[in-house]
């Protein structure tokens, strides 16, 4: 294993923390300069992440364990893992690679976006923190640094939505996201704390090795915390009322790397259920508590959604409504994993929950990126007041269309394959959600072809020169995430067989060779 | 804000002033020894300066706390940090490369002030960061509530 | 290889495209046996509005507040009731989560 491989992980959030820091002493040399060095960081970053990707399935996906500051193992020989340390699955690989893609296109996009702007310098210095850590929290095998890099996101997200300093909306939504962001990451810290008090540590794999069957009492009032705030910060309904304010009002490349961050609190949900609790904890109940929240999550978010005028929450409400396909879609696979009797569905349920949440960072991103140069284009972020956008910005109406339509479930489009390992297998355990789940698709639909007709439709509104041509770094942006909706969707059998196979494995069975992976380097 | 405060608040200023600055000092410096460390003793540093900004204003200063110098000081200081735990690369990142090398700090005995490796440059590295860190942010305040006031 | 399987059902985007492709080229196909007598640019090809002038076309574009009406009228039981949920007040958004905090909690707990 050469060097480069060995220390990828950590690269990963070194690199863009290098980046973060050095961005206003680069910036100031010069604007120009700042954006290469800022984009430099980002193509850095995510060649590091493919290369680690594709290391890692051409290795057979075992999992990776990288300790910082030297061996896994002390010299007084204690047995209990408290180094801090990466831990790699096929699960925070394949989220790692959502990450690299959200970031590489938002660093992209908002090159730029923000060119005549003030404030470009600490813009660029915030999404590079919030890269940092979105990126830690999907590899680290440790629970407390998991509260640290929770709290990275949250402090560079909440700064990045009360960005524009200029208008009360931004403050006041960066206000309310902050306050539940703290909330949510207070809850977290308290489960921590109730573990590390039980068991005398803070390693996912010592403490999943800890938690016998038949979780203690403060084993479930750990899980219930750690379950609550998560699902808050991954913005299920009825917590998600920060989401709208938090999409609407970020820049538009930052909002895509809120969908980014919101998918890995998920992850941290699914690390939480099917790895620390897993086998030793999963009551039915839980699995139900988990499609609950999914199903409330779909209706409310796409019925919301349809009654909005503002273009960025009406994409929010959608991107709200997503979140619960994919809760649904592993509560689904929970179900069946700890039924009396496995059934394979439980498997296809995972697959496609974790292949719909790579096409929905894709399709939601697609969206985000295209209505922030509508909105820059149109003056306005009202429905009401936009039309005829399509007659002067064709790139941007065809990437808009793509999105929506694979958002919705179109075929032949990437959203399209997902849901419908979503629908199949849902039904297996209960038609009804399956009805619930196609019918709000259908009602996606709906939504985005009402945003598509006011916004894009119709006569010129007033015609100015404002995003005309629209930039070439934005074109490449959102041209690399249609050119992922389109591959998907044509060849969804290819990426579920390589990259969604081993994350669902690694929820699936992958419980024991995640412990192992920790636990059998100890005493040596 | 401007314009400071009473005579016999700026005197203590004048004689306290490098008092906690050395004591901020000292926490940092001995942080691999006693309790304290990097943040504590930046913070302290750094309320040797809210005292001086709250005591003679930021006209009484004539700019002597400069703001951009400041924030290009923290991000040194942030850099830094980050440059050691680079340096371990070789091992594992943030190796702590000095430590039992019998070079600088590395000495053996672990009382010493020259012991713990990379330990006490890392803490001068975080109390770089914090003290100009929050002296920035100080300023800052500083400048948003004259401008509330004079609104 | 590009398509999926379900377990229950199956999924190849590529058959699906020529599939697609095939129904294109017979409505095409259809379409050739069409009228071809109209004239173009003439009255015939004109916009009929029981006789009344055609309007201009920015007073036609259906506005975005205007869409789907119809349907959130029909709805309007349940979307008073959402949007009474979302007040905007921070409260209510951390009573919310504290609520939900408490249902899942005694779940967990009276669970075995």
């Amino acid at each position: 294993m050469n060097a480069l491989l060995h220390h990828a992980p950590v690269l990963l959030v070194a690199v863009p923390l290098l980046g973060a820091f050095a961005v206003p002493l680069v910036g100031k040399l010069g604007s120009g300069l700042r954006r290469f060095f800022v984009g430099l960081i980002a193509l850095l970053t995510t060649a590091i992440a493919g290369y680690l990707a594709a290391s890692f399935y051409a290795a057979g996906a075992s999992p990776i364990v990288y300790v910082l500051g030297g061996r896994l193992s002390l010299p007084s020989g204690m047995v209990a893992p408290i180094r801090i340390m990466f831990e790699l699955d096929g699960l925070s690989v394949f989220m790692m690679l959502i990450t690299a893609l959200a970031a590489l296109a938002a660093v992209l996009y908002t090159s730029s976006f923000w060119k005549e702007r003030s404030g470009a310098t600490l813009k660029d210095s915030l999404m590079l923190l919030l890269i940092v850590g979105i990126f830690g929290m999907e590899m680290t095998g440790d629970l407390f640094n998991f509260f640290v890099f929770l709290e990275i996101t949250s402090i560079a997200a909440c700064s990045l939505v009360g960005f524009r300093v200029w208008n009360g909306r931004s403050q006041e939504a960066a206000f309310k996201v902050m306050t539940l962001y703290t909330l949510s990451g207070l809850f977290v810290l308290l489960a921590v704390g109730l573990l590390y008090g039980q068991y005398g540590g803070l390693n996912i794999a010592y403490l999943a090795t800890m938690i016998g069957s038949g979780a203690a009492l403060v084993d479930k009032i750990a899980l219930g915390l750690l379950l609550t705030g998560l699902a808050m910060k991954a913005g299920a309904v009825p917590m998600h009322m920060w989401a709208p304010d938090a999409y609407g009002e970020a820049p538009g490349a930052a909002s895509i790397l809120l969908v980014a961050n919101s998918q890995a609190s998920l992850y941290g949900l699914f690390r939480v259920l099917f790895t620390l609790y897993g086998s030793a904890y999963s009551p039915q109940s839980l699995a139900w508590i988990l499609i609950g929240l999914a199903v409330l999550t779909i209706i409310v978010g796409v019925t919301m959604a349809l009654v909005q005028r503002d273009l960025k929450r009406l994409i929010a409400f959608g991107a709200v409504s997503q979140i619960g396909y994919m809760m649904l879609a592993v509560g689904v696979g929970f179900a069946a994993m700890t039924a009396l009797q496995p059934s394979d569905f439980g498997f296809v349920a995972l697959q496609g929950g974790l292949f719909h949440m790579i096409n929905d960072a894709a399709c939601i991103g697609l969206l985000f990126l295209a209505a922030g140069i509508v909105i820059r284009r149109a003056g306005t972020r009202d429905l009401q007041g936009m039309g005829g956008i399509a007659h002067d910005l064709k790139w941007t109406t065809a990437f808009f269309m793509l999105g929506a339509f694979a958002l919705a479930g179109m075929p032949p489009l990437n959203g399209f394959a997902s849901k419908l390992m979503i629908y199949e297998s849902t039904f297996r355990l209960s038609p009804v959600l399956a009805i619930v789940a196609i019918l709000a698709s259908i009602l996606l639909l709906a939504v985005f072809l009402r945003a598509f007709q006011a916004a894009f439709l119709g006569p010129r509104t007033e015609p100015t020169d404002v995003m005309r041509p629209v930039p070439i770094s934005m074109l490449v942006s959102m041209g690399l995430l249609a050119l992922v909706v389109v591959a998907f969707g044509l060849f969804p059998g290819f990426f579920v067989d390589r990259i969604v196979t081993p994350a669902a494995q690694a929820l699936w069975s992958g419980r024991d060779a995640y412990i192992q992976a920790v636990m059998s380097g100890m005493g040596g | 804000m401007s314009s400071g405060m009473s005579v016999i608040v700026r005197t203590v200023t004048r004689f306290t002033y490098a008092l906690i600055i050395v004591f901020g000092f000292y926490v940092i410096m001995h942080g691999h020894l006693t309790p304290g460390g990097g943040f504590q003793g930046g913070a302290v540093v750094a309320s040797a300066f809210a005292l001086a900004l709250v005591a003679f204003g930021t006209a009484g200063l004539k700019g002597a706390l400069n703001r951009h110098l400041l924030q290009s000081l923290e991000e040194v200081g942030a850099l830094a940090f980050l440059g050691l735990a680079f340096a371990g690369v070789g091992t594992a990142f943030f190796y702590n490369i000095l430590a039992n090398s019998g070079s600088v700090f590395g000495g053996s005995d672990p009382a010493a002030l020259a012991s713990g490796g990379v330990l006490p440059l890392m803490n001068w590295a975080v109390g770089l960061k914090v003290m100009t860190g929050i002296a920035s942010i100080l300023i800052i305040m500083v400048i948003g509530a004259r401008k509330e006031a004079t609104e | 290889m590009t398509g999926i399987t379900t377990g229950f059902g199956a999924w190849n985007p590529i058959a699906w495209l020529l599939l697609f492709l095939g129904v294109v080229a017979g409505a095409l196909f259809l379409r050739r046996f069409g009228n071809k007598q109209y004239k173009k640019n003439t009255g015939q090809t004109k916009v009929f509005l029981s006789g009344n002038e055609e309007p201009e076309a920015s007073a036609l574009h259906v506005r975005g507040a205007h869409l789907y009406w119809g349907f959130v009228d029909g709805l309007s039981a349940y979307y008073r009731r959402v949007r009474a949920l979302h007040t905007g007040l921070l409260s209510d958004y951390v009573a919310l989560f504290v609520g939900t905090l408490g249902v899942v909690l005694i779940v967990l707990v009276l669970s075995r």
